[in-house]
């Protein structure tokens, strides 16, 4: 028993998770659309089919995320959309994406080769930052501390037993 | 093997928590209260276990133990499983939750192949009993993965491939596990014995 239990404290340096989860994160400002797809301890899900739809099912893009699990969609329409990673061996991952900050506006996309008025600016800049920020909210999501909740998780399981215990005592 | 939500079609989860219930009521009945250390402790360490990982190429599999656990078990390994999925699925979204059924019967119901194994290799000796045990540690895995299989299949995707890549992708854990299971079932012997009642 004893050696059972410093072979599971010592199992606690184990490497962290891969392939039990995929995650996915995305950002959709002024009609770009950024995401970034990776897997319980950060890395990518390189080369990943993923499907971009509308809420109402009419399906806009499908692809697969490029090697460092990122894909980029220029959107011409306002309103959400539904984007879904798979990541194999049963694992998938959704999310409904709203729209931040402007929608996409034709014109401005139009006038893209000279932009000299202030709007289309701001439109390219957005754009540019929408997948900085898919980036770094990916790079926050990562599974950085699995001690803790690992801990946690055993915390639970004795409390689960402790009341079977005390609940099959009593019969 | 932890299958996320979506995935699976309506009727294979539904098959997946009608199979499982009966398990479960099953394994609480014997789960006596001489049961609840061992039980607790083979749980914890399957919740651990299935945090270290194999790398294999650009991938990776995670340690299953489903095997062992059955082995020292037996019918109370499906209780001790489902409650360690429960709190993988709550605590890290591993595998969904209308999913638990179908992940339970997955990992759990090979565990009783490792107990019959098992079993068997403890009344024999030598090459047999090395042999019995290391299927103990491997056999189950590959019941795991085509258990997922079939899952996979009657939710759309092609069986053939999906067995194939889920397969190949456990050798390596098959392995591992099967040769752990033969040191720990020899150590268990001599040791221990009364852990296997």
């Amino acid at each position: 028993m004893r050696s059972l239990c410093l072979v599971l404290l010592f199992s606690l340096l184990a490497l962290p998770a891969h392939a039990h989860k995929i995650s996915l994160v995305a950002f959709l400002d002024s009609g770009q659309l950024s995401v970034q797809a990776f897997f319980a301890n950060g890395t990518a899900c390189g080369n990943c089919p993923i499907t971009v739809s509308r809420p109402d099912g009419s399906v806009l893009a499908s692809d697969r995320t490029d090697a460092e699990g990122a894909f980029n969609l220029q959107l011409t329409e306002p309103g959400d959309v539904i984007v879904q990673v798979d990541g194999g061996s049963g694992h998938r991952a959704e999310a409904t994406v709203h729209p931040q900050g402007a929608e996409p506006d034709p014109a401005a996309l139009a006038d893209a080769p000279a932009p000299q008025n202030a709007d289309a600016i701001r439109s390219i800049v957005r754009e540019e930052l929408a997948r900085q920020t898919a980036e770094i909210a990916a790079y926050l999501e990562k599974d950085k501390s699995p001690v803790s909740r690992i801990l946690s998780g055993l915390g639970y399981l004795v409390g689960i037993f402790g009341l079977l215990a005390f609940w099959k005592g009593r019969k | 093997m932890h299958v996320s939500e979506g995935v699976l079609s309506a009727p294979v989860l539904i098959t997946g928590a009608a199979a499982a219930a009966p398990l479960l009521v099953y394994g609480f009945k014997k789960l006596t209260p001489d049961r609840l250390p061992k039980t607790a402790l083979l749980s914890s360490v399957f919740f651990v276990g299935s945090f270290i990982h194999i790398p294999i190429g650009p991938s990776s599999v995670h340690l299953l133990l489903n095997g062992i656990i059955g082995a020292l078990l037996g019918a109370t390994a499906f209780p001790a499983l489902f409650i360690a999925l429960l709190l993988q699925g709550l605590l890290f979204q591993f595998g969904g939750l209308t999913t638990l059924g179908v992940n339970s019967v997955i990992i759990g119901l090979p565990a009783s192949l490792g107990f019959v194994l098992f079993r068997a290799g403890v009344k024999r000796s030598g090459f047999s009993r090395t042999a019995l045990f290391a299927l103990t540690g491997a056999l189950p895995i590959t019941a795991s993965a085509l258990i997922l299989s079939l899952a996979l299949a009657f939710s759309g995707e092609q069986l053939l491939e999906a067995a194939q890549i889920l397969l190949v992708a456990h050798v390596p854990v098959m392995l591992v596990e099967g040769v752990a299971t033969i040191f720990l079932g020899e150590f268990l012997l001599k040791v221990y014995p009364q852990v296997l009642e």
